[in-house]
């Protein structure tokens, strides 16, 4: 093993290359002496070159290496020691000077260009990041506006199972589910896409939300009917819902999340797996997690949406202006994906100065009158829950629990 | 060359296979697993080596941090090491100098020999060779790995290599990455986006090189189309 302490100042490391031994090279001892540079290898051989025939170079992997020729290139010394040039310079008296020199600088110019080099790179690597982020988003929309809707309609098809067991039962009353379908039916024809297919399902939940799946399916949940000031205020969210699907906004979601790869599988006509990546993504992540963006684009168009199917736009102020102050728990899961509220108001109140003011008309039925439908509806629901309870109790005089019944019901449930 | 123990690499060249016959007390340096025969005469201690900086550096050359070390400590005996590749294997007497070796590709040394890694920096980050090269130096053995046989080329000047053919060089060698020459701007371009076809190092100065004779991102190319396509269920 060396080390460069054991040596004395005018000894250093380094190696031989020689026809005259064998394999051409060796490891040697270099010493600096009064006229040239002995090189001392095994078994006590020497080799010698004068400084006067010392040919210089710089090179090796570190570019720091030391190398020493003959003029003919016989044989050469060379040394990594980074004493080595210094010592050199001092033993050789003036010889070497100018060599040694001149070697050193070309060396750090070396590696101030190739550090420079680097930086270059770096930042051409971080450009070519950035540049390529932007491209594949903006190709990603491209992409994605070519996909016919039906893929939307097949991921929230597949989706929406899981997405109702998550959240809670659905609410089958006829005459609530008109009266919010009769909402979304006035906003329609004025969406960005014709031929969507809206559905409204309500949702049992004292969770303040409402969500679109991919595909026109629009959740409304219990807890947003109750906190809603007026029938346009539920239009609005409505509006804004229906917005994220005309706007495509789930595929875009899921293109980010799955990569531009599966925009071009959809593009190329694979869809079978997107669907079943879709789904699974659009549960996990997508689904309630728009960028600020894409909210503020939802407002806009349903801000325009609601202007031209004559329903005041100022709801839309209203309802984004009432969020903030709602104390309920529930309220949080729509406020932490719909943030920074004060920022929407005036992107909102922007466009509509610039879009001017029309003849609105109101809705013809009150908010609380869909309250009254709901609560009818549950306490119909609680009766005949009850009812079957007692039933079911009739049924089964044992104390058996009734589970093997509800597990088969779940396993018909999810199998759908 | 010179050796400090005995050896013999059998099986050459596909499934090269290094045998070292080691004295009483004798030591080797053998990455974790290499190890496929010995004779009890030999014991087996796991563990770091080199301090936390040469680890480490191990560890981003593609290494094992934990190195196994052989010691004939019941009398003299033979281990047997079998490199994970399919391919050669080498040995080199490193006589106070320093071999650059590709990630991966050690096997074994003996003492008086350091194993460490070395950054690449910019060189290693566009070779697609990762970003930190092993570096053995010191006095004494070192057996390392091919993927497919080995060349030993003699480099004085200049010599170009595929980075995917590398396998060693000796670092009185200097390289630089570069694209083929003759390549057009376009399959410049293309070669620095999609991953290395056609990169090369070009090595000047004087010193040795090892080339394989197969390279692993090749095979894999020659291979990707044969593969079991996975299956759609539902």
């Amino acid at each position: 093993m060396y080390d460069g302490d054991l040596f004395d100042d005018d000894e250093f490391p380094g190696g031989v290359f020689s026809d005259e031994i064998d394999g051409g090279r060796a490891g040697a001892h270099l010493r600096l002496g009064d006229r040239g540079i002995t090189a001392r290898i095994s078994e006590g051989r020497e080799l010698f070159i004068s400084y006067s025939d010392c040919d210089l170079e710089l090179g090796g992997d570190s570019g720091r290496m030391v190398f020493c020729r003959t003029i003919d290139r016989s044989l050469t010394f060379f040394c990594e020691d980074r004493r080595f040039p210094e010592a050199l310079k001092r033993a050789a008296v003036g010889e070497l000077f100018e060599q040694v020199d001149q070697i050193l600088t070309s060396g750090n110019r070396q590696r101030w260009v190739s550090r420079i080099g680097l930086w270059v790179m770096l930042v051409v690597a971080v450009v070519v990041m950035v540049g390529g982020y932007y491209g594949v988003v903006h190709g990603a929309r491209v992409a994605i506006e070519a996909v016919p809707m039906s893929v939307d309609e097949q991921i929230g098809e597949a989706a929406l199972p899981s997405v109702l067991s998550e959240f809670g039962q659905e609410i089958k009353s006829p005459k609530a589910l008109d009266a919010v379908q009769g909402i979304v039916d006035r906003l329609a024809p004025h969406a960005a896409i014709q031929g969507v297919s809206y559905r409204v399902l309500l949702v049992d939940s004292e969770v303040v939300n409402a969500l679109a799946l991919p595909g026109g399916t629009i959740l409304v949940f219990r807890g947003l009917i109750d906190e809603m000031d007026s029938t346009e205020q539920l239009s609005a969210v409505l509006a804004h819902e229906m917005s994220h699907v005309t706007l495509r906004h789930h595929l875009t979601q899921i293109a980010r999340s799955v990569g531009i790869v599966a925009a071009v599988n959809i593009f190329i006509g694979d869809v079978g797996g997107i669907v079943a990546i879709g789904s699974e993504v659009l549960k996990n992540a997508a689904l309630n997690n728009y960028s600020q963006v894409q909210e503020t684009e939802a407002d806009l168009e349903g801000a325009r949406m609601m202007n031209e199917a004559g329903i005041d736009p100022q709801a839309m102020i209203q309802m984004l202006g009432n969020l903030p102050d709602a104390h309920i728990p529930g309220a949080l899961s729509w406020l932490s994906t719909h943030p920074n509220s004060e920022e929407r108001i005036r992107s909102v109140r922007q466009f509509l100065d610039e879009a001017g003011p029309r003849d609105y008309s109101p809705f013809d039925f009150r908010l609380e009158v869909l309250r009254k439908i709901l609560d009818d509806a549950q306490a119909e629901a609680d009766l005949n829950a009850e009812q079957n309870d007692e039933k079911a109790a009739d049924d089964q005089p044992t104390d058996e629990p009734p589970t093997p019944v509800e597990d088969q019901q779940n396993e018909n449930g999810t199998s759908n | 060359m010179d050796s400090d123990v005995q050896f013999e690499i059998s099986q050459r060249p596909d499934f090269g296979l290094i045998s070292v016959q080691l004295e009483q007390g004798q030591k080797i340096f053998a990455e974790p697993s290499a190890m496929a025969a010995m004779d009890p005469t030999i014991t087996l201690k796991a563990g770091l080596k080199g301090g936390i900086r040469k680890t480490i550096g191990r560890a981003l050359g593609g290494e094992s941090m934990v190195i196994n070390t052989f010691t004939a400590d019941r009398g003299p005996g033979e281990v047997i090491f079998a490199p994970g590749a399919p391919g050669d294997a080498v040995h080199y007497h490193l006589d106070m100098n320093t071999l650059m070796v590709q990630r991966g590709a050690f096997v074994a040394h003996t003492d008086g020999v350091e194993l460490t890694g070395k950054w690449q920096g910019a060189k290693g980050f566009f070779s697609g060779k990762g970003l930190v090269l092993l570096q053995a130096s010191g006095t004494g053995d070192l057996f390392f790995n091919s993927y497919g046989a080995i060349l030993e080329m003699d480099v004085r000047g200049e010599y170009i290599v595929d980075t995917g053919y590398v396998v060693a060089f000796e670092n009185t060698l200097n390289y630089k990455v570069d694209v083929l020459p003759g390549l057009k701007t376009g399959g410049k371009l293309k070669s620095f986006f999609f991953g290395g076809e056609g990169l090369v190092a070009r090595f000047s100065g004087q010193g040795k090189i090892w080339v394989q004779t197969r390279a692993v991102n090749s095979f894999l190319t020659w291979v990707y189309p044969f593969r079991p396509a996975p299956k759609n269920s539902n």
